[in-house]
C-alpha cells in the first residue's frame, strides 16, 4: 500500500448517494485521504461554496470538485457555467465524473471549462483504476506548490 | 291604268341614248331591280330609262313582273333583289300596298328597297302610305321624269348596298362573337381546371404590374392569404401579411431579383387572421427591351402542411434523442450501481464464499455488465443518421485503410490475410458511419473464424453506372441456411456468447448505416463452415451533380 498522500479537500456534487459512496470508496481504496463534502445538486453546491449558511462559514474552499452531470435541480452543466462566471469560484478545478458517454456532453463540459471528464466504467475494478489516475494527478498537482488559502 | 300623260312626262325626260345592248360585263356587280306594273308600257319606259344606269360600281339587272302575285313569287325566289319599283293599283286597288306588307312580313325581307310609283294617288295618299308601310320612296307617275327616277334609283341602290354591307358586317360580327363565346367557354373551363389544380396543389399564382403597383391574385392565392376572391391589390397587400421577422428577407430577395432581372424563390411565414402559414414564393421578372423590370409573375405555394410535418419530425427526433440519452444515462446509472455493489459485496465477502457462491456473484455481475454493453450498443444504433458527421466527398479506399488500421490488432491476433481489390471511387457518404461499416464487416470476417483455419478475407469494390458495390468474403463459420434473415436484426445472435462475444447490434448497425445511405446490404453463404459473403450496394452520386 502506498504512503498516504496529504488530505485533499474535495466537494462531490452527486445526487445518487450510492455513486458518491462508490467514489469515496475508490479514493480510499487507492490509498488517498480526502476531506469530502457532498452536495446533491448544483444549487446546494453553490450555496455551500458561497457560504450561504452560518455553519459553512468556517469551511475552507475545496481543492477539487467532482461533478455529476445528470441531477435533479440544477444540472451539472448549469452548475459548471455558474461557477465559471463567479470570479471568486472560477479557479476551483471541476472534473466531471459521469455515466454519460454522449460526445455532446463531453464537448459541452470542456467548453464550459471542465478540468477533466471521467466516464464511469461499469466494472468496479476499472472504476477504481480510473479514480486512481484521477487522484494521482490532482493530489500531486494540488500539493506540489506551497498551499495558499488565498 | 296609268294615264298617257304621265308616260309622256317620263318619255320626254329620257336620255336619247341607244346603248340598249350595253349589258353589265360578265361577272360584274349587277343590282337587281324588279319592275312591277300591270302595264307593259310602263315596263318599257322604265327599262329604257334605266338600262344604261351605272351605280355603285355595277349595272342594273332589270326584272319584270306584271302583277303583285308574280312579283311576290319572284321576290321569294330571288333574295338579292335590291329595289322594287312598284305600282299600287294592279289586280286590286291595293295590290301594291299588300305586296309591301307581304315582302316585309311574310318574306321577312327588310333590306330590299321599295319605291312606290302610283298613277292614282287617290287610292294611296302619300302621307298615309309612307307612314303606314315600310317603303323607301313614293312617286306619282305624273311627277316622275328620267332625272328623278335616276336619283330615286341611285339613292335606293346605295341604301340597299349599305344595308347589305351592314348585314354582312353583322353576320361576320355574330360569327366572331360566337367564336369568342366558344373561346371564352373553353378558357373558362380550363381556368376552372386550373383553379381546381391550384387548390389541390395549394399553389396560387399572381402577377404584379410594377408600373401601376397592381397585384392580381388567383383564387388560390386569395385563399392562402385569406383575401376575398378576385382581390386586386398592391404589393403591400401581399407584404403586410408576411410575418415581420420574414418581411425584410423577402423584400431584400425581391429587390435583388428586380435589380438583376432574374427569377427568385423565398420561403416565409404569413399571418392570416390568427393562423400562421408557411408559403413558398417563386417568381420571375419580366423586363422591357431596355432591361427595365415591368412585371413579376409568380406562384405562392402553401407549404404549411410540409412545414408542420417537418416540425413534427424534428420534435420526434428530439424525443428519440431524449430517449437515447435516457438509455445512456438513466438506465446505465442504476445498472452500474448493481454491478459495482455486487462486486464490492463479492470483494468484502471474499474469504466467506465457496466456489459455487463465487460463481453466483460472477453470473450476476457478468449479466449486469452485458446489459450495460447492450445499452451502449443500442445508443449507438439509435444515433445512426442523426448525429455525427454530415455527408462529404471522401476517398473510399482511405476509409477502408483507416478501418483496417483500427482492426490491425484483431487481424494480427487471428493471423488473418486481408486482400483488397477492385476500383475504389470517391463517394459522398457520412465518413464516420462508413468507417463503422467497414470496421464491422471486416471485423466480423476476422472474428467468426473456424478454429484452426487462418481467416482469408477479401474486400472488393466495384463501380457500375449507378452503383458502388462492396463485397466482403471470408472462409469463416458461414451461415446456416434459413438464418440469413435474422442476421441483420438487433440483438439477434446466431452464435453462442461463449463462442463469440459481441454486443448483438453489429450487423443491425451495418444495415441501418447502409439504408441511411439509400443502399442495400445482404449476406450469402453456402452453409455452416463454408464461409460468408456480405454485399453492400450503394447508389453512386456523381461528383459535382
Amino acid at each position: 500500500m502506498k504512503p498516504l498522500a496529504p488530505r485533499l479537500r474535495l466537494l462531490i456534487v452527486e445526487d445518487e448517494p450510492g455513486d458518491s459512496r462508490l467514489l469515496q470508496f475508490a479514493i480510499v481504496r487507492n490509498g488517498f485521504a480526502a476531506d469530502v463534502r457532498e452536495a446533491c445538486d448544483g444549487y446546494e453546491a453553490l450555496r455551500y461554496l458561497r457560504k450561504e449558511s452560518p455553519h459553512w462559514a468556517a469551511e475552507a474552499r475545496p481543492d477539487l470538485i467532482l461533478l455529476d452531470l445528470k441531477m435533479p435541480g440544477q444540472s451539472g452543466l448549469d452548475f459548471l457555467a455558474a461557477i465559471k462566471q463567479d470570479e471568486s469560484l472560477r479557479k476551483i478545478p471541476v472534473v466531471v465524473v459521469t455515466t454519460s458517454l454522449l460526445e455532446a456532453d463531453v464537448r459541452a463540459a470542456y467548453q464550459l471549462g471542465a478540468a477533466g471528464y471521467v466516464q464511469k466504467p461499469a466494472d468496479l475494478r476499472e472504476f477504481i483504476a480510473a479514480v486512481r489516475i484521477l487522484c494521482e494527478y490532482w493530489f500531486q498537482l494540488v500539493c506540489l506548490p506551497p498551499r495558499s488559502d488565498d | 291604268m296609268s294615264s298617257g300623260a304621265e308616260h309622256d312626262e317620263l318619255f320626254s325626260a329620257m336620255p336619247a341614248s341607244g346603248s340598249a345592248d350595253a349589258a353589265a360585263p360578265a361577272g360584274g356587280n349587277m343590282w337587281k331591280v324588279l319592275l312591277v306594273d300591270d302595264e307593259a308600257d310602263v315596263h318599257a319606259v322604265l327599262r329604257l330609262t334605266l338600262q344604261d344606269v351605272q351605280i355603285e360600281g355595277g349595272r342594273l339587272a332589270l326584272l319584270d313582273a306584271f302583277s303583285a302575285t308574280e312579283a311576290a313569287s319572284l321576290l321569294a325566289a330571288q333574295t338579292d333583289i335590291a329595289l322594287v319599283l312598284l305600282d299600287v293599283v294592279m289586280e286590286s286597288d291595293r295590290a301594291g300596298l299588300d305586296l309591301v306588307r307581304q315582302i316585309r312580313e311574310q318574306l321577312a325581307n327588310r333590306s330590299v328597297q321599295i319605291v312606290l310609283i302610283t298613277g292614282q294617288p287617290g287610292y294611296a295618299p302619300q302621307r298615309d302610305v309612307v307612314s303606314g308601310y315600310e317603303i323607301n320612296g313614293y312617286w306619282i307617275k305624273s311627277e316622275m321624269n328620267a332625272e328623278r327616277l335616276f336619283v330615286a334609283v341611285c339613292s335606293a341602290i346605295r341604301t340597299y348596298r349599305l344595308i347589305r354591307e351592314q348585314a354582312s358586317l353583322q353576320a361576320a360580327l355574330r360569327e366572331k362573337v360566337d367564336e369568342l363565346d366558344n373561346t371564352l367557354r373553353t378558357l373558362r373551363e380550363s381556368e376552372a381546371t386550373f383553379i381546381r389544380a391550384q387548390s389541390v396543389a395549394h399553389v396560387g399564382s399572381w402577377t404584379y404590374d410594377m408600373t401601376k403597383d397592381e397585384m392580381r391574385l388567383s383564387a388560390e392565392t386569395c385563399r392562402i392569404y385569406g383575401l376575398p376572391e378576385g382581390t386586386i391589390g398592391q404589393r403591400h397587400t401581399y407584404l403586410e401579411r408576411v410575418c415581420l421577422d420574414d418581411r425584410g428577407g423577402l423584400e431584400e430577395a425581391w429587390q435583388a431579383a428586380l435589380d438583376a432581372g432574374r427569377p427568385f424563390k423565398h420561403e416565409h411565414r404569413i399571418q392570416v387572421g390568427k393562423t400562421l402559414r408557411h408559403v413558398r414564393l417563386q417568381a420571375d421578372v419580366i423586363c422591357d427591351a431596355s432591361g427595365k423590370p415591368l412585371r413579376c409573375v409568380g406562384t405562392t405555394q402553401d407549404i404549411t402542411e410540409r412545414k408542420l410535418a417537418e416540425e413534427e419530425l424534428r420534435v420526434s427526433n428530439a424525443e428519440l434523442e431524449q430517449f437515447s440519452y435516457a438509455i445512456s444515462h438513466d438506465l446505465r446509472q442504476p445498472l452500474r450501481m448493481i454491478s459495482s455493489y455486487l462486486q464490492l459485496l463479492g470483494m468484502s465477502l471474499a474469504d466467506q464464499l465457496d466456489a459455487e457462491r463465487r460463481e453466483y456473484f460472477d453470473f450476476a455481475i457478468d449479466g449486469a455488465k452485458r446489459l450495460d454493453r447492450m445499452l451502449v450498443a443500442l445508443l449507438e444504433y439509435s444515433r445512426v443518421g442523426r448525429l455525427g458527421e454530415p455527408p462529404a466527398w471522401v476517398d473510399s479506399r482511405a476509409i477502408l485503410n483507416e478501418a483496417l488500421l483500427f482492426l490491425q490488432p484483431a487481424i494480427a491476433e487471428a493471423e488473418a490475410r486481408v486482400k483488397v481489390s477492385g476500383r475504389w471511387p470517391r463517394v459522398f457518404v457520412r465518413p464516420d458511419e462508413m468507417l463503422r461499416l467497414f470496421q464491422n464487416l471486416v471485423g466480423n470476417a476476422t472474428k467468426f473464424r473456424v478454429a484452426g483455419r487462418n481467416p482469408e478475407i477479401g474486400v472488393t469494390s466495384t463501380v457500375t453506372a449507378a452503383e458502388w458495390r462492396l463485397t466482403i468474403t471470408d472462409n469463416g463459420i458461414g451461415i446456416r441456411p434459413g438464418q440469413v434473415g435474422r442476421l441483420f436484426q438487433v440483438f439477434q445472435r446466431l452464435q453462442s456468447r461463449a463462442a463469440f462475444e459481441g454486443s448483438g447490434v453489429g450487423l443491425a448497425l451495418c444495415r441501418k448505416i447502409v439504408e441511411h445511405h439509400g443502399g442495400r446490404i445482404w449476406a450469402e453463404s453456402a452453409g455452416e463452415g463454408q464461409g460468408s459473403r456480405f454485399c453492400v450496394a450503394l447508389p453512386l452520386v456523381r461528383e459535382g451533380a
